[in-house]
């Protein structure tokens, strides 16, 4: 007993030079040092003697930065002190490199340090955050906390964060001052979106394989689960710890980007812009409402002389005189809809042409105000490439400026244009500059060449729902990179997952591209499985036709659109172009992006996920 | 459980099984699905409550494989398992399961804390609990001064002790040890062995997988030997060890004369000495002397202290104990740790002799031990172990059954 004792007091003794100073000790004099020091150094100046009190000053500075040297160095074991001691010294390189910003008159340089110390003050503490939610006692739980610790402390997601929290207070410093400030204010929306969004993308991916192929080659998974942790438990931590640490820096992200793009908002505009129409074009969150035709304009029956048209000339392909519309093709139909659409939208010289908007959300007040967007585009040759147009709204005469050709312009339309129907019907005039001169036809493009746009929503409340359209496809990844990763090795799960992400986020092109590449008559929509029930008729036909090439291109159509049914379109539910250009993000949307993209598409990886998991051997042979 | 079922398992009854195992194969197939390699070849393995069964065999006799099969990390081609009456891939008889693999399978970026914090959540542990059975689990093994190292950076004999903690965060009924000495130095090697010694004392059920045939000798109520996935022979150790035809007589120093005489007496009898030798002290009691010498001349190291007292939890003690169990027992647990060094080891036994007597924590056993012995059970008492996570309702053994067989 005695001899016991004896060993468990030196033991004891032994440590208690490492224990003894706890780091709220070690802190406090810290702040004493640095408080306590600037309080006396200011105190003996205002007696009269600036030079003790700078002496003063600096000593103290001095001594606290020798504490710190020595919190570091002694007890760096100690994870508070290090914790603490880094935290300090990266404020106080923060705020000497901001001080040498400010003197050098460097403003934005001395944003940009103050966005990454506030981004990265943001993460740390968001982290913290996490890890003080993630400390129940479960195992889901237990698992998601450890993957955080394993994302910032290992290297592979720790290189996208570091990249994401320099890039993003480097963005505005990329900005051309002699731009326009909207194009400014657009520029950086688009740009910081899409880097956060590729960025996290990747590291959502790369994470997500890591650290399940890692698992399973180094053979920790060994020993979660021999412990009560159901496999579909695991695959959920794993999960939900790459969701919160994408929550967290998605909202990191985000609060940098607003908080940037209200900084770029302050400067001043350039010469000829206001500063209320950038608040009002870009600021802002608004329903876009198309154009539909006037009374006596039957655009049906138009489609339908331009059909007959054509299968007089090309029967084999639009089929016979007076097949209807609705037993072609969707591709071909909705191609020669375009076309109808464009001519109707294009007015010609000298001619009116009236667009009914209905349904318009009535601005609010009397000095509110809707916006007509349109980017004009001439169809023939002008001298000054301008755009000389008259308007009339609801029959009241509307000065409309000359308008640079190929350019988007917004025009105030005030709440006193606006009939009781809340409809705006505008007659389009073009005159020309000199009436004596015949001037080019006006084609506006049929998507989004001719729109009123009415502010439905603030860009804050606009911006959040963007970024977590943005969080639920980077859910979608996770699950895919879980799932990749419980069966393949980290390359080429890393390479589906990429190819997935790649897919996905184009997938509005590859569709068009694979349509361009092998068309199928028959097969309504470009995407789903009508691509895939077409093409063995079309591929018997092609072959019987000696085209064998052509042929061939089918498999291709056939190989392509079965990949794209495991991809979801995330080219659907982008945010970026939407904020950049001031639309509205709107719950309806959103509630679609989490049905689809967070509960259908990501169930289901999970399910795929799951099935691959619960049946593996987690060991290998080792005889 | 008695220990007379531990000894003879085939009087056991089916609740007594921990595990077990009946013409359990595997077979490991290539890509195209033919038979490679056959590593367990229909075995019948029975495991009961409150032994410690010695899994022996050479590398790549299937032992392994046993093991994982087991644990539910392989899934057998044919025959049956059942772990606690269930199927390994139960998840809830996990709760009563310790697992110390082959190598550290650790989190390299998790320091030996956080390690521990981590499996005691996947055992549902609320936060009071945990940290009360990590901070005895890192003093247990040595740990506690370098607790907030990145356990990547700790030696393999390091990364062997905080494998053992993690084994033992949730009072495990049944604790698989696979190669539990690899990289150890004699000090934890031995820690480690009076460990299963004293957990089996407390009626846990241990399964040690091991090719240290000393290791196994030292600590197992019952072996089974594997050759070619295959059980080659099994049984007590008494049963395969002890030498029918031979006896051995340890008595103090014999000059030549009185083994002359000895010889007359024997040849009376129609017997001889066939050989006459000196014990020798084994080679491991001499290097643990050597240590406790150096640490009572205060000799500091950079690695990992001998470790300290068993944790109270896994002795039955409360979860909220203050150690006072620990400091009777220490000299008895870790007698490499003693500040003052032990001189009065007694000699082993001559070769040919019994084999050192299993159960015996420490060879040097002194008078004041027993008054340890029964500080311990008094705290433990029979009772259950309120904190455990296997329940309490395991037997206890009889502390006294290792010295009946020495």
């Amino acid at each position: 007993m005695t001899r016991s004792r004896g060993f468990e007091a030196t033991r004891r003794e032994a440590s208690n030079d490492v224990i003894t100073l706890k780091w709220y000790t070690w802190l406090a004099v810290l702040l004493i040092l640095a408080v306590a020091g600037e309080a006396l150094a200011w105190l003996v100046a205002a007696q009269g003697m600036p030079v003790a009190g700078g002496v003063i000053a600096w000593a103290a500075r001095v001594a606290a930065a020798g504490w710190v040297g020595y919190g570091l160095w002694r007890w760096r074991e100690q994870p508070w002190v290090r914790r603490t001691t880094l935290a300090v010294i990266a404020t106080v390189l923060a705020l000497l490199l901001l001080r040498l910003c400010v003197a050098m008159g460097w403003h934005g340089g001395a944003i940009a340090v103050a966005g990454v110390y506030a981004m990265a003050a943001g993460f740390v503490l968001g982290l913290l955050l996490i890890r003080l939610l993630l400390s129940g006692g479960h195992p889901i739980l237990g698992v998601a906390r450890t993957l955080i610790d394993e994302a910032v402390r290992m290297r592979v997601a720790l290189v996208f964060i570091i990249a994401l929290l320099l890039a993003l207070p480097a963005l505005p410093l990329a900005m051309d001052p002699a731009e326009l400030l909207r194009y400014r204010i657009q520029s950086f929306l688009s740009w910081s979106l899409m880097a956060v969004g590729a960025l996290l993308s990747l590291m959502t991916v790369f994470l997500a394989v890591a650290t399940i192929t890692r698992e399973l080659h180094d053979r920790q998974v060994f020993l979660t689960l021999t412990k009560p942790v159901a496999r579909v438990q695991y695959l959920a931590g794993k999960w939900l710890g790459i969701a919160l640490l994408n929550l967290l820096l998605v909202g990191v992200c985000g609060g940098g980007i607003y908080v940037f793009t209200q900084v770029l908002a302050q400067q001043p505009p350039a010469a000829g812009e206001s500063a209320t129409a950038v608040r009002e074009q870009v600021l802002a969150a608004r329903i876009a409402v198309g154009p539909r035709p006037s009374a006596g304009v039957n655009l049906p029956e138009r489609l339908e002389q331009r059909l007959l048209q054509y299968q007089q000339i090309q029967p084999e392909v639009y089929g016979e005189p007076g097949t209807p519309p609705e037993r072609l093709p969707g591709t071909l139909r909705r191609e020669v809809e375009r076309q109808v659409k464009a001519e109707w939208m294009s007015v010609g010289p000298r001619q009116t042409r009236t667009f009914r908007f209905e349904n318009v959300p009535r601005p609010r007040g009397d000095q509110g105000q809707v916006q007509l967007r349109l980017e004009p585009n001439l169809t023939g040759a002008s001298p000054d490439e301008r755009v000389y147009l008259e308007m009339r709204i609801n029959g009241r005469p509307y000065r409309v400026p000359p308008l640079a050709e190929a350019n988007y312009h917004v025009l105030p339309i005030p709440a006193a244009y606006f009939d009781e129907h809340n409809t705006l019907e505008i007659a389009i005039i073009n005159r020309g500059r000199d009436p004596s001169v015949q001037p080019p036809g006006v084609a506006f493009n049929p998507s989004d060449g001719l729109q009123i746009l009415s502010r439905a929503d603030s860009f804050e409340a606009n911006l959040l729902r963007g970024l977590a359209m943005l969080w639920l496809r980077l859910g979608f990844l996770a699950m895919l990179g879980l799932a990749a990763g419980a069966f393949m090795s980290f390359p080429t799960a890393c390479l589906l997952g990429l190819l997935v992400y790649i897919a996905a986020a184009s997938s509005g092109y590859l569709y068009e591209s694979l349509n361009e590449y092998a068309y199928l008559p028959g097969a309504e929509q470009s995407s789903g499985l009508d691509p895939i029930t077409a093409a063995p008729a079309r591929f018997i036909e092609r072959l019987a036709e000696g085209e064998y090439g052509d042929a061939f291109k089918v498999i291709v159509r056939v190989i392509g659109s079965a990949f794209m049914l495991f991809v979801p379109s995330f080219a659907d539910y982008n945010p970026g172009p939407l904020l950049a250009d001031g639309l509205l993000v709107s719950w309806r949307h959103l509630g679609h992006a989490a049905v689809w993209v967070g509960a259908v598409w990501t169930g289901a990886m999970g399910v795929i996920a799951w099935l691959i998991f619960r049946n593996r051997e987690l060991a290998r042979v080792t005889v | 459980m008695t220990q007379l079922q531990a000894d003879n398992p085939a009087r056991a009854t089916s609740e007594d099984w921990i595990v077990k195992c009946v013409g359990l194969t595997k077979t490991f197939r290539d890509f195209w699905m033919r038979s490679r390699v056959r590593a367990v070849d229909g075995i019948n393995l029975d495991v009961v409550r409150g032994e410690v069964f010695g899994l022996l065999g050479p590398n790549g006799s299937g032992k392994s494989t046993t093991i994982k099969m087991i644990l539910g990390l392989l899934h057998p081609t044919s025959g049956r398992i059942a772990v606690f009456g269930h199927h390994p891939s139960d998840v809830a008889i996990k709760r009563q399961i310790g697992y110390l693999p082959e190598e550290s399978y650790l989190y390299r970026f998790l320091n030996a804390r956080e390690t521990l914090d981590y499996y005691g959540r996947l055992f549902h542990q609320p936060r009071a609990q945990r940290r009360m059975r990590i901070e005895k689990l890192l003093e247990m093994v040595g740990l506690d001064r370098v607790a907030t190292r990145p356990v990547g950076e700790y030696s393999k004999g390091m990364q062997r002790r905080i494998g053992l903690a993690q084994a033992l965060i949730n009072d495990p009924q049944l604790l698989i040890l696979d190669e539990p000495t690899t990289g150890l130095d004699p000090i934890g090697t031995r820690q480690i062995k009076d460990l299963i010694v004293e957990l089996a004392g407390r009626g846990k059920t241990i399964i040690l997988c091991s090719h240290l045939l000393a290791d196994v000798e030292d600590v197992c109520d019952r072996v089974s030997i594997m050759f070619g996935g295959k059980v080659r022979r099994a049984g007590t150790v008494d049963e395969l060890l002890v030498q029918q035809d031979h006896t051995t007589l340890q008595v103090p120093s014999l000059s030549p004369d009185e083994i002359e005489a000895l010889e007359q007496v024997l040849a009376r009898h129609g017997k001889h000495i066939e050989r006459v030798e000196r014990p020798r002290q084994r080679l491991e009691q001499l290097f643990l002397d050597i240590v406790h010498e150096a640490q009572a001349a205060g000799l500091d190291t950079s690695g990992a202290t001998s470790g300290g007292q068993i944790a109270t939890f896994l002795t039955g003690g409360d979860d909220d104990g203050d150690g006072e169990a620990g400091d009777a027992i220490i000299d008895r647990l870790v007698g490499g740790s003693a500040a003052e060094p032990t001189t009065t080891a007694p000699p082993s036994p001559p070769e040919g002799a019994h084999p050192p007597a299993p159960r015996a924590p420490a060879p040097d056993a002194e008078p004041d031990q027993a008054v340890d012995r029964n500080v311990l059970d008094s705290l433990m008492g029979g009772g259950d172990d309120g904190g455990g996570e296997g329940g309490g309702d395991a037997p206890r053994r009889d502390g006294k059954r290792g010295d009946t067989k020495r």
